[in-house]
């Protein structure tokens, strides 16, 4: 839960131990396949990457982005506080 | 105008001012406000944005008809970004979310001279088969209002079949174009990985997220694939090759049958799908059987890596920069978890509880690195396929659409509908879901799969299938099923 950052209620909490119980049971089935001497694949399509030059661009505005966010102060992100003051 | 006109008929009567751009989105947004209520497949209707747009196409009509698409009317997707209009990807997290910037996708379309229409209904972060995830409520099957008409881009299938829209886009994670274009009687194609920008789509699994095009027929989605594909300087995994171009039509083909796909499969659906192969026959094209391994163990590996992928991808949504934030907290952390809890859905804390769980110390070998293995061999099964095939011919659900609550407090069963599917996902490659027969009054498709960017081929086998079937022309009867 800590690593989700999810507070699940009681009754949620049932609901997903058991779904989790039969989803954990049903990916057991993988070990079934043989893998002796596979490599992971990460991803599927072999690329070459493209790169581009590295030049910048100014195309984001800060007060922009800042106007959907749920609060702000001076051009900074507002959040509960942080560390107690001593 | 003619209800599910194609794409090349709506642009020549739009040359020959039969109507105008105004009038054919009219057109549209009336069947919207006639049967969106009861079918639910859009989120957001632009209506203003909509009309705006059409009348300077109007206004500029013979001046600027270079673009393919001009006056030609789409909907998108609610996970692809649009600048001024919201963005939900169908979460509580995201319902007041209003992007800065369009996706690359919307902004290509909208480059090539689409009017969209608005912003379609899907599962919550495009997790679901069902489109039952949805913060705004279930979307129905157009072709019975008591079916689901699968996911995740429920919306973007529904909204087609039923006429409100001729041209959608979708995306595709583990079947969510594919399996409810086949549950809605429409066309639509998962492009191979990296063919199409995800540059503005919202991230579920990124190493299998792709984004792609649904309508009325195969030439409807090769107009449309053409204007959303390309490499984008904003998405380094987007690729770098040429455009999807069709074959010269007569080559004979050979398509593989992949004998594994059709054990336990619904024996109608087996029916319709042996009826396409002997009409693949008649056209000149030669079947052969062909293996591919570990079907099964492919979906458990898909929910290892996509669940993992998910719970990373997932964790931007903070209550810090945008999207929802709890009222009350105690604490950084206790807004965090609050929000994160009062923000997502059930299905979308499964995944992400799954996620955490597989990638955890301990767990990480058993499960993500396993999984990743068994990627490994699903996508050389497929290679070792196409040394020998050019095509793929399959099927897309196991079952016609369900019913709407059926399915949805048993998530492996739910898992197992895209069984056919999610193979294809692993390995990337492009397929085509396209309409091929009915089982109990309800529409089944068939998937043709190629190799990587054969887009090409695989528009041409469905292409050529239309020509000498009907199916795709299939239309449900909205005002016979829900009245008008």
């Amino acid at each position: 839960m800590a690593l989700s950052q999810l507070a699940l209620d009681t009754e949620d909490k049932q609901k997903l131990s058991l779904d989790l119980d039969a989803i954990i049971h049903f990916i057991e089935m993988m070990s079934q396949v043989d893998t002796e001497g596979v490599e992971p694949l990460a991803h599927a399509v072999d690329l070459e990457q493209p790169l581009r030059e590295d030049r910048a661009v100014d195309e984001i505005d800060r007060g922009v982005f800042q106007s959907i966010a749920p609060q702000t102060a001076d051009g900074f992100y507002l959040v509960p506080k942080v560390l107690d003051q001593h | 105008m003619r209800l599910y006109a194609g794409v090349q008929e709506l642009r020549r009567d739009l040359h020959e001012r039969k109507y105008s751009a105004t009038e054919l989105a009219q057109f549209y947004l009336d069947r919207i406000s006639a049967f969106n209520d009861r079918i639910n497949c859009f989120i957001t209707v632009d209506e203003e944005g909509c009309l705006e747009r059409a009348a300077e196409f109007d206004r500029q009509f013979g001046s600027s008809t270079n673009q393919p698409l001009c006056g030609i009317p789409i909907a998108h997707k609610d996970l692809f970004c649009t600048a001024g209009l919201p963005t939900t990807c169908a979460s509580n997290m995201l319902k007041s979310f209003i992007a800065p910037y369009d996706a690359t996708v919307v902004k290509r379309t909208s480059d090539e001279g689409t009017v969209s229409l608005g912003k379609t209904n899907m599962d919550e972060f495009a997790m679901g088969s069902s489109n039952e995830t949805s913060f705004f409520g279930p979307v129905r099957n157009p072709w019975n209002p008591n079916r689901v008409p699968g996911g995740s881009s429920g919306g973007a299938a529904a909204a087609v079949a039923s006429g409100m829209t001729p041209l959608a886009t979708g995306s595709d994670t583990g079947g969510s174009i594919r399996q409810p274009a086949s549950l809605c009687g429409v066309t639509g194609l998962k492009p191979t990985y990296g063919r199409v920008s995800r540059f503005g789509m919202i991230a579920f699994a990124s190493s299998l997220d792709q984004g792609g095009p649904m309508a009325h027929s195969a030439v409807d989605v090769y107009e449309l694939l053409a204007a959303m594909e390309g490499h984008d300087p904003f998405d380094s995994t987007s690729a770098d090759v040429s455009k999807t171009v069709l074959p010269e039509s007569n080559q004979a083909l050979v398509i593989g049958y992949p004998e594994a796909f059709f054990d336990g499969l619904d024996k109608h659906i087996a029916g319709c799908i042996e009826e396409a192969r002997a009409k693949f026959e008649a056209l000149g094209h030669t079947i052969k059987l062909v293996e591919l391994p570990h079907v099964e163990a492919a979906i458990a590996a898909y929910y290892v890596l996509s669940s993992a992928e998910a719970s990373t991808n997932l964790a931007r949504y903070d209550g810090v920069r945008y999207g929802h934030r709890a009222a009350e907290s105690d604490d950084l952390i206790d807004m965090y978890c609050k929000s994160r809890t009062e923000g997502f859905g059930l299905e979308v804390k499964r995944r992400i509880l799954t996620g955490t769980y597989s990638l955890s110390v301990g767990y990480f070998d058993a499960y993500y690195l396993k999984a990743q293995k068994i990627r490994r061999l699903v996508r050389d099964g497929f290679l070792a396929a196409f040394e020998n095939v050019d095509l793929i011919l399959a099927p897309v659900t196991p079952s016609p659409a369900f019913e709407i609550a059926s399915l949805n407090t048993q998530p492996i069963e739910m898992y197992r509908q895209d069984l056919y599917t999610i193979p294809v996902s692993l390995a990337g490659l492009p397929a085509l879901s396209l309409p091929c027969g009915f089982v109990d009054g309800l529409p089944v498709g068939m998937q043709l799969i190629g190799p990587h960017f054969a887009e090409g081929a695989v528009l041409g086998g469905g292409i050529a299938f239309q020509n000498v079937t009907d199916w795709h022309d299939q239309h449900p009867d909205l005002e016979a099923t829900l009245g008008s």
